[in-house]
């Protein structure tokens, strides 16, 4: 099997697509993880509406 | 009511030259580009007459485009590896090169890969290793590691990027709407949280210890295509070493080659001052030694021995028809950078630039050296060959050159060329332990 693997023409370029894939695979997924972070919990209730939170929190003028 | 944003002083010198377009510029752009378009009409012409046109042929197969490939993949060690190390070593002056030294990288590979595709003679050709190659063969590890390092490479000068263009998605209103397109696309929905942030230094902290071993994979590798066949003088276990060692040199020597033009065209010379020029002169002068070290260590040893078909190529370098090539390389390897940076007074800009531009040089020699004596005298039943590259392989080689700054010039007209947050960030911590040190001044 390791000798059919090394030694037969075209699955050489099978396993450098195949492992060029999966790393590339890995990397998307650490760009989603980063860009799917949650935004400071200040921000997201202020966006919410909740004004009273907000102040209470920055313990400062709304505006 | 919000403030309206007032850009920091090195916003403004990081920003400005992406806004307006110098007359030098568009000089720069121009000169590069003819040299561009001569390397292409001179490719395209060896296409279509095939490698007659090159100094190429029996038993001289591989020659300057060869030497460029591997010269290529060496530089691109500035980069990355550079980075990679002062990062996880946590050296604070790194901050203003870092975005240069991984755009060093990704580039030079890039342009290494094409010489690849040159040196095969015919455009088609690149699918042959896709079709026919079998994995014992040397080459189909170089795809294999070169494919991982660009990849890598990518997002390891991506990440650092992502806080940049955000805050240019946000400032740079004023930018064409393709611009500001590419920002809001490219900056992956930042918004800076401190989850993001923790996020963003962790995919950093994996990456700048991802990308040591596979730089490091990649040169070997690259010097396994020489050392994995029975040529005098390739067939040597230090090889690999020996390739890493001069990758690092040669990198450390672009890096200082475009930190300096970059300093002087977006005149930052606030930013990068003393510190950056005398700490990487004396990795440079370090390397030097190193590289010193392995060449004496080869040619010793190898010489010592006098095998047959080893003792003529030897000849041919030491006192033969490559002894020029082999004496510039050793002076401008180790005679400048030792002359040059020993001394504090010669780690200047101008002195490091100088040193640096020998040791481009002398490292391009160094692979010319290592390719193309070798095969001149085969340990197979060949008679003695000449190798002289010709005006289409230089014209290609220049070419090269040419595209790789062009490349280079044109991601620094459309992206900032210093890591702005990476920098403020720095300054930040840079004020935090100067108060820590004076109070603790202060309380005795």
């Amino acid at each position: 099997m390791g000798h059919w693997l090394m030694d037969t023409a075209g699955i050489g370029s099978i396993i450098v697509l195949a492992v060029g894939f999966s790393i590339l695979v890995a990397y998307v997924y650490m760009l989603r993880w980063i860009q799917a972070a949650p935004p400071d919990p200040v921000l997201v209730e202020a966006e919410a509406g909740d004004e009273e939170a907000f102040a209470a929190q920055v313990g400062g003028d709304k505006a | 009511m919000s403030q309206p944003y007032r850009e920091s002083e090195l916003e403004r010198a990081v920003l400005n030259p992406l806004r307006q377009t110098t007359m030098q510029f568009y000089l720069v752009l121009g000169v590069l580009g003819l040299v561009f378009l001569w390397g292409a009409a001179s490719l395209i012409r060896q296409w279509l007459l095939g490698l007659g046109v090159t100094g190429l042929g029996r038993p001289v197969y591989w020659g300057i485009y060869l030497s460029n490939f591997v010269f290529f993949i060496g530089i691109s060690h500035a980069g990355t590896l550079i980075s990679a190390i002062l990062r996880v070593t946590q050296a604070e002056w790194r901050r203003p090169i870092t975005r240069v030294s991984e755009a060093i990288t990704f580039f030079a590979l890039v342009l290494g890969g094409l010489q690849i595709w040159i040196d095969m003679g015919r455009p088609e050709r690149v699918l042959y290793p896709l079709i026919w190659g079998r994995y014992q063969s040397p080459f189909l590890w170089d795809f294999t590691c070169i494919g991982i390092y660009l990849l890598s490479s990518t997002l390891y000068l991506y990440l650092p990027m992502i806080p940049d263009l955000a805050r240019m998605r946000d400032h740079m209103t004023d930018a064409p709407r393709w611009r500001r397109w590419l920002y809001q696309a490219m900056s992956l929905n930042w918004h800076g949280s401190h989850e993001q942030n923790r996020r963003l230094e962790k995919g950093i902290g994996i990456m700048a210890i991802l990308i040591i071993p596979i730089a490091v994979s990649v040169h070997t590798v690259v010097s396994w295509v020489f050392g994995m066949t029975m040529q005098p003088m390739w067939h040597s276990t230090i090889l690999g070493p020996y390739f890493v060692v001069g990758a690092i040199f040669s990198g450390i020597a672009m890096l200082f080659i475009f930190m300096t033009l970059i300093r002087k065209a977006w005149h930052l010379e606030k930013w990068i001052g003393a510190k950056q020029y005398n700490y990487l002169g004396l990795l440079l002068l370090v390397m030097s030694a190193f590289w010193g070290y392995f060449t004496l260590a080869e040619y010793l040893t190898t010489g010592y021995g006098s095998l047959v078909h080893e003792a003529h190529v030897i000849q041919a370098k030491l006192a033969g028809e490559y002894a020029p090539w082999f004496w510039a390389m050793v002076t401008c390897n180790l005679i400048f950078p030792f002359a040059i940076l020993l001394w504090r007074r010669g780690r200047t800009p101008t002195g490091t630039f100088i040193a640096a531009l020998c040791v481009a040089i002398g490292m391009w020699i160094e692979r010319f050296t290592i390719v193309a004596p070798s095969l001149t005298r085969p340990s197979l039943g060949f008679e003695r060959a000449i190798y002289a590259p010709t005006l289409t392989e230089v014209a290609i080689t220049l070419g090269s050159v040419a595209l790789f700054s062009l490349l280079f010039l044109l991601f620094f007209k459309i992206f900032p060329v210093v890591s702005v947050w990476e920098v403020e960030e720095g300054q930040v911590i840079e004020a935090v332990r100067r108060k820590a040190e004076e109070l603790a001044y202060q309380t005795g």
